[in-house]
């Protein structure tokens, strides 16, 4: 396999990235394990300019599947999820599996900064993709397990629900007729991707010829003990265990026409909410004259509340209370009110992005703002395999070779 | 002097002058790899985390805090007034001698002291500044007012957080917490990613986070289903299909060992209560279900034949989770987990703050340590959870007291002589009791 450098490797990947320069122009990852937090790392790096090529199992990353779908006239469903994560990204199929499989990766690692590598646990010592790192000592590798690398749970299996379930926040939040409540969405997979993303851009700032080789271990489970840390420091000082509670008011309350949030941080936020909604003389009543007696005394504040409330608009209450009074209280906005949001709209966060079959959809761009490097535009998502034959023909491979690979399905 | 530190962000000095919990977990972060983070308060104005879970309320209350105590180790306290001129000068000088600064002002409050970035970028063009803010200085929305609960409500994440069929919750804090420590992590990625920049090009520069556009992305599956479908998700809970949910378990069943804590921590009576326990459980595959029938043994749910497939368990997936639920509900979740686990299914007791910070595994890894920081002495804290081969600081340092080192960064840093800090001090432009005393 000849040893082709990197210029040559990124003249013929060519297009997306000769027009955008950022502050990781010059980094070259590769991409491998296809979990949520691996994706989202990758393109958290490949918004500022970083080359990020996914190495995909022959049936595609997982992301390719993740709801929610959209089904259209040829081919596959194509998920939303996918479409965001894998953006700008490039896609080589490869089983590293297989002995012929990795000496290509072996080859690949050569030209390439780091590894985002969220397969599932291997021991170290057993890991025979890890092991190629000895005859790349440049290269930073993140590992991203559920558990981590060390530890007696570290041979155990999770996902966004056990990860946010072993970390103690959880239990203390929801409602206390209902189960313990995890933070929704994709949010400890996020937050495993971001804090990542930040680990291995660190030992980034060393240049390549004097970089030292790297492992970093993070754990999807140790990332979220980050946001469980308030409860579990308070545990730690008083000994108290943070239990669910249902608290009528002030919290999220029914309006006119859906849902708002009465965010009532300070006695100053509470003085200019009653004067508000007309009820100035409950800041002279002693049974809610400090936030104490006010948790005290909810059902009765939401009674009087409640109606009133209900009465306004999610519009009046942002208006009205958020903007003209300066009380932090605002809407519960669903998915359309965010995607028709003047303010975000206004910041240009929601920007188009080509689908597979040449129509567009929405996504989000533009969540970093920096003055000196912009934010690399949206591309499309690859198809699965799509850079195989021009990466592994930069590699040097001759097509026969290729060819031969793909029979024995290593590509 | 300051120890020496260890990770590839050694010689970097970073200003954390912002309060609550995003940016000084960020600051807090940049310090764990090896950069020089000094926590600039006032006793005039102290960061307003210390106001959030005091534990022990009284004359140090501000220190008993548990949301300011977990989030700002590896740091130097420093206090210093602003609104005084001679403070202003201190606090210059130490813009011109440092890498990064991170605020969380409101677009025209920190232009009002002087600090803003453009102005702090012209006396140190290679400086990062970093505003961290609810809506960001352009845009409609634009210096409205904003909290965690409020970017939470307005991004559609809050949408997101309710049981089927039920209100949005705002119970507990689950939205909140993640809203602010997903900011925190992507500010610190933004950071990284402009001193490599710097690196190259020699010049700082602004950065602006608006924490509503951040913690969206963590609602993204419900963005994309109206975004490529024009449908608006229900919220169903824990659920998935699968299936995936948190199950009853024993109350009470398996108590973890409280470690000791230190004796500087006061007492306190604690409501004993029965607490109750939880297993979540996440079944992935037709694999991952049959093995999960092996655990559940004579269930009848275990020999269902039209549970076999993912289709039939969507189908059925309510009964299925009262079947669970009828078998978990003896179980005890930490052995029912360990059971599970080693049949090569997704589980986990959901564990209580108690138990959670008696996790060995954690322990092990020093996710989970004691850490040592004056006035309250040594607990139990969440640990820097990253671990590298090259060493990295990691935290070490506890969490400063207001204005603990403030002759470092005054005699050290800054070169003041000893009479000079002494008359910034008599004159309260410096110091360590605050002056504010918010809570009565």
């Amino acid at each position: 396999m000849a040893n082709t450098d990197a210029k040559q490797l990124r003249t013929t990947w060519g297009d997306a990235m000769a027009e955008y320069s950022g502050p990781h122009s010059d980094v070259r990852i590769l991409e491998i394990g296809g979990t949520i937090a691996g994706a989202f790392c990758g393109k958290l790096l490949t918004d500022f300019g970083a080359e990020v090529l996914k190495i995909e199992p022959l049936a595609g990353d997982e992301t390719r599947s993740l709801a929610p779908l959209k089904t259209v006239e040829k081919g596959a469903p194509v998920s939303g999820m996918h479409l965001f994560l894998d953006a700008r990204k490039r896609s080589l199929t490869l089983d590293v599996t297989k002995p012929s499989g990795r000496e290509i990766f072996r080859a690949l690692l050569a030209q390439f900064d780091a590894v985002i590598d969220s397969r599932p646990f291997v021991a170290t010592e057993d890991d025979e993709l890890l092991a190629l790192r000895a005859n790349a000592a440049h290269v930073v590798w993140l590992r991203i397990t559920p558990f981590g690398l060390t530890g007696p749970w570290r041979e155990w299996q999770g996902d966004d629900l056990v990860y946010q379930a072993v970390a103690g926040g959880m239990y203390g939040w929801g409602s206390e007729t209902g189960a313990p409540l995890r933070s929704p969405g994709v949010s400890a997979d996020f937050l495993t991707g971001a804090w990542a993303a930040a680990m291995v851009t660190a030992p980034l700032r060393t240049a390549r010829a004097e970089r030292q080789g790297q492992l970093i271990d993070v754990s999807q489970a140790g990332s979220q003990l980050l946001p469980a840390s308030l409860d579990n420091t308070r545990f730690s000082f008083t000994g108290a265990v943070s239990y669910r509670v249902d608290l009528p008011f002030p919290g999220i309350m029914a309006c006119a026409d859906g849902f708002v949030g009465i965010n009532l941080m300070t006695d100053e936020h509470w003085r200019k909410f009653c004067g508000m909604v007309g009820q100035d003389a409950l800041t002279e009543d002693a049974r809610f004259s400090t936030p104490g007696n006010r948790v005290h005394h909810a059902e009765e504040l939401f009674e009087i509340f409640g109606p009133i409330v209900l009465s306004r608009t999610k519009g009046e209450f942002f208006e009205e209370g958020n903007h003209k009074r300066q009380i932090p209280i605002s809407p519960v906005s669903d998915p359309k009110d965010v995607m028709e949001s003047e303010h975000l709209n206004a910041r240009e966060y929601f920007v188009d992005q080509q689908l597979p079959d040449g129509s567009t959809a929405k996504v989000p761009s533009n969540y970093i703002r920096m003055s000196d490097t912009p934010f690399a535009p949206v591309r499309k998502a690859p198809e699965l395999g799509e850079h195989t034959l021009s990466v592994l023909t930069a590699l040097g491979v001759p097509r026969v070779t290729v060819d031969e690979l793909r029979q024995e399905g290593v590509v | 002097m300051a120890s020496a530190k260890q990770g590839p962000l050694t010689g970097i000095r970073v200003i954390d002058h912002c309060s609550h919990w995003a940016g000084p977990l960020a600051c807090s972060i940049l310090g764990g790899l090896g950069a020089e983070v000094i926590k600039v308060e006032a006793i005039q104005r102290y960061d307003g985390a210390r106001l959030a879970r005091i534990c022990f309320p009284g004359p140090d209350g501000h220190e008993w805090s548990a949301a300011f105590n977990g989030y700002n180790h590896e740091k130097l306290g420093f206090t210093v007034n602003l609104a005084d001129k001679r403070g202003h000068e201190v606090f210059m000088d130490l813009v011109r001698s440092s890498d990064v600064m991170v605020e969380s002002y409101r677009p025209d409050a920190a232009a009002k002291l002087g600090i803003a970035g453009e102005q702090l970028l012209e006396i140190n063009p290679k400086l990062i500044y970093v505003n961290l803010s609810g809506f960001g200085n352009v845009g409609p929305w634009a210096g409205r007012p904003g909290y965690g609960a409020t970017f939470s409500q307005l991004s559609g994440f809050s949408y997101a957080y309710s049981y089927a069929g039920a209100a949005p919750q705002s119970g507990g804090g689950g939205t909140t917490s993640y809203s602010d420590v997903f900011n925190a992590a992507v500010a610190t990625y933004s950071i990284l990613t402009a001193l490599r920049a710097r690196d190259v090009s020699g010049r700082g520069q602004l950065i602006e986070q608006a924490q509503v556009e951040v913690t969206a992305l963590m609602g993204l599956p419900y963005l994309m289903d109206y975004s490529l479908n024009g449908e608006i998700l229900q919220p169903d809970g824990n659920r998935r299909p699968g299936p995936e949910n948190v199950y009853p378990c024993q109350p009470g069943a398996e108590q973890a060992a409280i470690p000791a804590r230190s004796t500087a921590t006061k007492s306190e009576a604690v409501e004993q209560l029965v607490l109750d326990e939880w297993i979540a459980i996440d079944v992935n595959s037709d694999d991952d279900w049959v093995a999960l029938t092996k655990v559940a043994g004579a269930q009848s749910f275990a020999s269902d034949a039209r549970y076999r497939t993912l289709q039939g368990r969507i189908e059925h997936r309510d009964q299925i989770d009262q079947e669970i639920a009828a078998w978990t509900k003896d179980q005890q979740a930490p052995e029912l987990a360990r059971q599970l686990q080693a049949v090569g299914v997704r589980a986990g007791a959901v564990a209580n703050q108690a138990q959670a910070m008696a996790n060995e595994h954690f322990h092990d890894r020093g996710d989970i340590k004691l850490i040592e920081r004056s006035i309250t002495g040594a607990h139990l804290y969440v640990g820097f959870p990253f671990h590298f081969e090259q060493p990295v600081t990691g935290w070490a340092k506890g969490s400063p007291t207001l204005g603990e080192d403030n002759n470092v960064v005054l005699g050290e840093l800054l070169g003041l002589s000893e009479e000079a800090i002494a008359q910034l001090e008599a004159d309260e432009v410096v110091g360590r009791r605050p002056v504010w005393h918010p809570v009565t």
